[in-house]
Order: C-alpha cells, then structure tokens, then sequence
C-alpha cells in the first residue's frame, strides 16, 4: 500500500490525468467517466488527480519532518542517558514541560508566529513533537544501558560515543523504527489536521486533509468526495503502521521485541 | 600486583556496607579465589578491583594507579590490564555481535593490531578455548551458555590483560561444562601466567582451581590461605560448613576436617 502511495508521490505528474489545479465551473461535481476516472469537486477539479497530487504533499511534509525528528530525537534521548545525572534532570524536565501541552496546541501557536507554508508546518510539527521522540528515545536507551552487554563493551575499552554508536543505537533501532512508522502516520494525520482546519497550506491546495475541509459542504449531496482523502489517509496511515510492525520482526534479533 | 587498601562500599540507599574495611592483595601471576555465599560482598568487591564502581572508603592500587571509574576512563592502562568477565555470559554478549567482532572488540579498542593480526590473534584464541572456528561468523547471543562463557573468557583475554577476574565463571552451567571451563581456566592460567581471581559461591571450584583461597562473609574477608591440598588449612567455621555443604563426607573425614563447639570437636 505504501509502496503505491510513494509511486503517487514521487510520479504524480506523470501519473495523474488532468491538472490538479484546473477549475472548470462547468464540470463542477462531474460524475465518474474516462476523462475525470473519479469524478470532480466543487470547482471542476480532478478528484484522481488531485489525491494523487496529496500524496505528494502528505508524504513531502511528513517523511522530511520525521526524520528530522528521529535525529533530534536519537540525539537528545542518548545525551540524556549518557550525558550524565544533571543533563538528564534538566533534559528531561524540559521534555515534560512540552509534553504537558497537546501538540496540536503549540503547532497552532507557531504556526500562528511564524505564519503559513509548508516549511513553517514541518517547523511547527518538529516543535510539538520533538519530546516525544526524545523521551521515547531516552526509555529505550535507559532500559538498554542497563544490561549487562553495556557493562562488557565498557570493560573492552568503548568510550562513550563507540558505545552509543556501536551498541546502543543499533540496539535501540528495532524498537524506534516502529515508533518512527507509526510517527510517519502521526506526522501525515497532523498535516492533514491543520490543512482541514486551514492552517499551513494556501487555499486550493491538493492536500488530503484540505480536500477534506472543501468537502464538508457536499457532506449530503457528494460524500464521495469526502470518502476519496479519508480512504487515502486511512490507508496510509495504516499501511506505515503496519510497515513498522513488520520491520520490527525483521529488525528484532529473536524475532520480536 | 592489586592492593585493596580498608576499602569500604556502601551502595546508595543502603545502611549496610556490602564491603566492609577489606584489605586484600592480588599478587602477580596468582590463581586466587574469593568464596562466599550469596549477599556476601563478592562480586562488589570485583567490579570495585575492576574500577567498574567507586569505593566509598579506602583505595585500590594497581602499579601506582588508583583503581576508580573516573581513572579507568581516562586510562587505557587499566582498562587492558584488567579485565572482568561478567557473571550471566548470555547477558554480556551483544545480541548483534558475531562471534569475531565480541573478541574483536577489545582488540580494536585496546590493542594497536592490522586487520590480519587481529584474524590470527581470534584464531588462535578460538583454538584455545576449544571452539570450533566456523562459530566465529555466527552471533554470540546464538551459542550455548557454556560456549558463550569460552567467548567471554576468550574476549577478556583479547585484550591482553595482566590481572583477570571471572565472577562466577560456572555458575548455571551443567556439571560437565563446569568441570570443562574449570579445566580451560587452569590450562590457560600455566600457560599465559596472567594473574587470574575467580570469584564463586562454590569452594570447591576454587579447591580444584587456586592456590589461594580467601573466604568472604558479610562484606568481610573471614580468612586468606595459601591452598596446597590439604583442607585441614580452613580455620574458621564458616569455611568448614562451605567446604561440607560442596564436597563429600568421605573427602572432608579423610582431612579430619571438624569444627569446635564448646571445646569439643564436632564433625562437619
């Protein structure tokens, strides 16, 4: 599922049959035919074209902004666990203090300073949600840190950085890149979220969740146009969480974790 | 050679002491073992001489070096000429590593070696601790435990260390295993002459093993001796009950091994 998600997103121009953002009033709400395969909005538009072009969002957004906060992520979890008892306290202090306010809330607020675009939505994305990925780093890394093949790596002479290299992130991995998975999902949810509620994207943009926000005022007459971008994020979303359960056994030394 | 100066290690948290005021030396080219019950302060006192743990009192010395974690990280000396090998050999291998990069590892960090050197090096290594070389691709958290204890041993030994020290080598393997790590310790002892401390519940791991033999209980070293074959050298009670709760009746009458209570000799 996913794979075709990214083919979409990667090819969208080549794949989709009409411009995306053409209007064509006298289309407006044009049944299913070979020229518009489902169908047009309420302004004439492509309906296949323009999911086709949201996957290029959804996925452009998403995947950049969550690897940015895996980085961040591994980064600071690790640093807090080696970085000593005081960096710890404070790094995890600081972690709680964003974690106590719902992402949604401090997203609006950046979103709010810094103003629309795609780059301010990533921005605002990796603000809400950088403490989570750090915390969950930092979890994964204490549980580690205390087993005993730590204590022989640090007794053949590893220093810090060899150990956190060598041995803890790789042993972290299989467990992180299923929260990686299941945050790419979070990640596109998020951005359809604030494209829904008109934030981040200009207007008439072919993103999934802003297809939904158009769509509301059809909810009766055309539901289908509210039921294509669901059925799009739903699979998506599902399709990276069911990618990060499967990497995990494959990741996972004894076949799980 | 390791001096242990009145050292003292009071965990946080904790009232008691788990090593209390113990004044012990390691001499050069020894096979000693440190006995005693579970609680009783062993493997403490390991991880304190291995510079793994910071005494609360009292200091440990190595060639004019103070044994603690804070040297143990800025120096390369303690880090190879001491090395632990750790109690569950299961747990202290990494579950990614093969076989090779576990015994590599203390090579690539500790010794200076071409990537030849360090094959012939494993090699030779796996030959002695009686491994077959077709298990060095294989991953070290896929081996028996008793192979995964010659792994450990051969790892602690990669890094060329002059003071080893196993704590609880045999413990949770099977008696024929047992007896075959006991053997591989005592080969490869005479034949590197590297100072090795095996720290067991088990005196009679240490009887067959050592030519030292201290006794611990309650954080304190009870008693020290040089052990030649004749069990009637334990003095105190609580060593003679160690040595009849592992060897057999027979073994214990035939030294006359006994202890006093109210001025009469009981057998144990």
């Amino acid at each position: 599922m996913i794979v075709i998600v990214i083919i979409c997103a990667l090819f969208a121009p080549a794949i989709a049959p009409n411009d995306p953002y053409e209007i064509n009033p006298a289309m407006k709400y044009h049944a299913a035919d070979s020229e518009f395969p489902l169908g047009t909005d309420q302004l004439g538009r492509c309906e296949l074209s323009r999911l086709i072009y949201g996957a290029r969002y959804s996925l452009g957004v998403s995947v950049p902004m969550i690897i940015v906060l895996a980085v961040l992520g591994l980064f600071i979890g690790t640093l807090s666990v080696c970085g000593g008892e005081k960096l710890d306290r404070i790094i995890t202090f600081i972690c709680d203090v964003f974690i106590s306010f719902p992402s949604l809330i401090i997203s609006i607020a950046v979103i709010s300073i810094l103003g629309n675009g795609l780059q301010n939505i990533g921005i605002a994305a990796v603000v809400s949600m950088w403490a989570w990925f750090a915390r969950t780093v930092r979890s994964y890394a204490v549980t580690e840190m205390g087993k005993e093949y730590i204590l022989a790596a640090r007794i053949s002479g590893c220093g810090t950085l060899k150990l956190i290299f060598k041995h803890l992130i790789p042993n972290i991995l299989p467990q992180f890149i299923v929260y990686f998975s299941t945050g790419i999902a979070s990640a596109i949810l998020m951005v359809s979220s604030f494209a829904f509620l008109g934030l981040g994207l200009p207007s008439g943009t072919p993103e999934w969740g802003a297809m939904l926000n158009d769509a509301r005022t059809c909810l009766y007459t055309h539901p289908e146009m509210l039921i294509y971008p669901g059925v799009c994020i739903l699979i998506t979303t599902g399709g990276f969480n069911l990618f990060g359960e499967a990497l995990r056994d494959i990741l996972s030394v004894d076949g799980g974790i | 050679m390791l001096s242990v100066l009145n050292v003292s290690k009071i965990y946080r948290g904790e009232k008691k002491a788990a090593v209390d005021n113990v004044n012990f030396t390691l001499n050069n080219g020894e096979f000693c073992s440190l006995v005693g019950e579970s609680g009783s302060g062993k493997s403490t006192l390991a991880q304190l001489m291995s510079g793994l743990i910071a005494a609360t009192s009292g200091e440990i010395m190595y060639d004019n070096i103070r044994v603690s974690p804070k040297e143990r990280r800025t120096s390369k000396k303690l880090c190879s000429e001491i090395q632990l090998v750790l109690q569950n050999s299961k747990a202290a291998v990494d579950p990614r590593f093969s076989v090779y990069d576990t015994i590599a590892e203390p090579i690539r960090n500790l010794r200076k070696c071409s990537r030849t050197e360090e094959s012939e090096i494993i090699t030779q290594f796996i030959r002695d601790i009686e491994l077959d070389e077709t298990i060095l691709r294989q991953k070290a958290s896929e081996l028996s435990g008793g192979q995964q204890k010659r792994v450990c041993i051969a790892r602690a030994l990669a890094a060329d260390p002059k003071i080893i020290i196993f704590d609880e080598a045999v413990s949770g393997l099977d008696m024929a295993v047992r007896k075959s790590i006991l053997d591989l310790l005592k080969r490869v002892h005479s034949k590197t002459g590297k100072t090795f401390l095996l720290i067991t519940h088990d005196i009679d791991a240490a009887i067959y093993t050592s030519s030292r033999i201290a006794v611990m209980r309650g954080g304190k070293i009870l008693e020290d001796i040089y052990y030649s074959g004749d069990l009637g050298v334990f003095k105190k009670d609580y060593s003679k009950r160690l040595i009849s709760s592992s060897l057999p009746q027979s073994v214990i009458d035939a030294y006359g091994v006994y202890i006093e209570q109210n001025k009469r000799r009981i057998s144990i």
